[in-house]
């Protein structure tokens, strides 16, 4: 694990013992799943990582949030081993919830979102052997997500680019299967209509 | 005949197509459903493809910038037909060549060895030369993502000792004053040379080494605190994405 991120975990967490006060036996526990991941034992790996990271972008997470957002992830692993609960069945899935979540919640403290459209449009070239068309219409699919509200947009990312069925997302959220639907069949429809209105597609 | 819109057992084509579920029974036997149910399945797909270029997209780490030399150190002409020296450098006057902090990285290429040096001025014209004019061939660092990944033992510190010996390749010990690869090593490692690396190694240098994966010689040695200072950061930044490059296999 990156010297900068064991770092940043030791820091997160004197900050949750300041804030839950003298170490009790779950303090302990979480000292050992830091010692863990300073040991190389990281909660999530190469590839669980990069996922959680693209959830967090494509949440409107600004490049410089990312490392928070993936410590953020990771902490909620470890306090979760901490509490005695069991792992998750599926990691990567798991990640991307609480990943999800993390965009969500870090757009109502900035009362702001980064426009996934301008971001991609800052960068060079998307590399994609399809070339120049296939960055058309990344750049119209970006602006689509940006017009998407929030609730919208996460269960879009958690269904096609986190891949979890509906039933997951519903219970991951707290919502009702029907209301993931809603929101699914609403997104889809405004990001068909608007590609089909701009014939990239 | 179905519209867009027709739903069977309550559920429309697109919403079949969201969900990935099975079309209903019924609404097999509607060609128009049918019809809306591949394209909606269709730009479903699309978009997961979307999705997927435009994540990896935004959170890749951003492009590092390009360093900013005042010049390029020139390197000596070849002295040894083997070493093919590669040259990073900046210049603190460029009128003045002894104040030359420069960075010069050789890659041997015979036996497949690479070899780094990094040079003040003076042992900058020790540092065997024979990049060609204007080169910008790549020494380790150029990728410090890469070459983390692909690195056994990355550490700064003080030689201690160097062994003599008849074979041109040199056995140093360093005393470790940090350790990047791994994390957490030993207060000492002992690491070999190859031939012709310069400067050449002397107690009390202080010096940045590293040694590849799969290989029991070192491919990065880079001499003076300016020099380490710069590539620390490098190493240091990269280390910081830790994970998001792997060393392709062989």
């Amino acid at each position: 694990m990156a010297l900068a991120n064991v770092t940043y975990v030791s820091e997160r967490f004197r900050a949750l013992r300041r804030r839950r006060g003298n170490a009790g036996r779950g303090w302990l526990v979480l000292r050992r799943m830091a010692r863990r991941v300073r040991e190389g034992d990281d909660p999530l790996d190469a590839a669980q990582e990069r996922r959680v990271r693209a959830v967090l972008a494509l949440g409107g997470v600004p490049q410089a949030d990312l490392p928070d957002g993936v410590q953020q992830v990771r902490l909620r692993l470890l306090e979760r081993a901490a509490k005695g609960d069991e792992a998750p069945r599926d990691v990567s899935a798991w990640a991307a919830v609480v990943a999800s979540n993390f965009a969500m919640d870090w757009h109502r403290a900035k009362r702001r979102q980064e426009r996934v459209g301008e971001r991609l449009a800052s960068l060079r070239q998307l590399e994609h052997p399809s070339g120049e068309d296939t960055s058309v219409l990344s750049m119209a699919v970006a602006q689509g997500l940006d017009e998407l509200p929030d609730q919208q947009r996460q269960v879009l990312v958690l269904r096609f680019f986190a891949d979890l069925p509906v039933r997951s997302i519903a219970h991951e959220l707290g919502i009702p299967e029907g209301t993931v639907k809603s929101r699914l069949h609403t997104a889809v429809r405004a990001l068909r209509d608007r590609l089909h209105e701009d014939e990239v597609v | 005949m179905a519209t867009q819109n027709e739903e069977y057992d309550g559920v429309d084509a697109l919403m079949a197509a969201i969900t990935g579920e099975p079309v209903p029974e019924p609404a097999r036997a509607d060609a128009a459903y049918m019809a809306e149910h591949r394209a909606a399945t269709a730009d479903v797909a699309l978009l997961r493809e979307q999705l997927g270029i435009i994540g990896e997209a935004l959170s890749a780490p951003p492009p590092r910038p390009e360093p900013k030399p005042v010049s390029t150190l020139r390197l000596a002409p070849r002295r040894h037909p083997a070493l093919r020296a590669l040259a990073y450098g900046t210049l603190a006057m460029a009128v003045v060549v002894g104040m030359i902090t420069g960075l010069a990285w050789l890659v041997a290429h015979n036996g497949g060895v690479d070899s780094a040096a990094s040079s003040n001025a003076d042992s900058g014209s020790k540092a065997a030369g024979g990049a060609d004019e204007g080169s910008k061939a790549p020494g380790p660092l150029s990728d410090p993502e890469l070459y983390v990944a692909c690195s056994s033992l990355l550490v700064e510190g003080t030689v201690t000792g160097v062994q003599p010996s008849s074979d041109p390749r040199k056995r140093i010990t360093v005393a470790v004053t940090r350790s990047y690869r791994p994390a957490h090593g030993p207060a000492d490692v002992t690491v070999v040379l190859p031939a012709g690396v310069g400067p050449a190694p002397r107690q009390g240098q202080h010096v940045l080494v590293g040694v590849p994966k799969g290989s029991a010689t070192a491919n990065l040695w880079v001499v003076g605190e300016d020099a380490v200072a710069a590539d620390r950061a490098a190493i240091v930044d990269a280390l910081s994405h830790d994970g998001t490059v792997t060393c392709p296999a062989g």
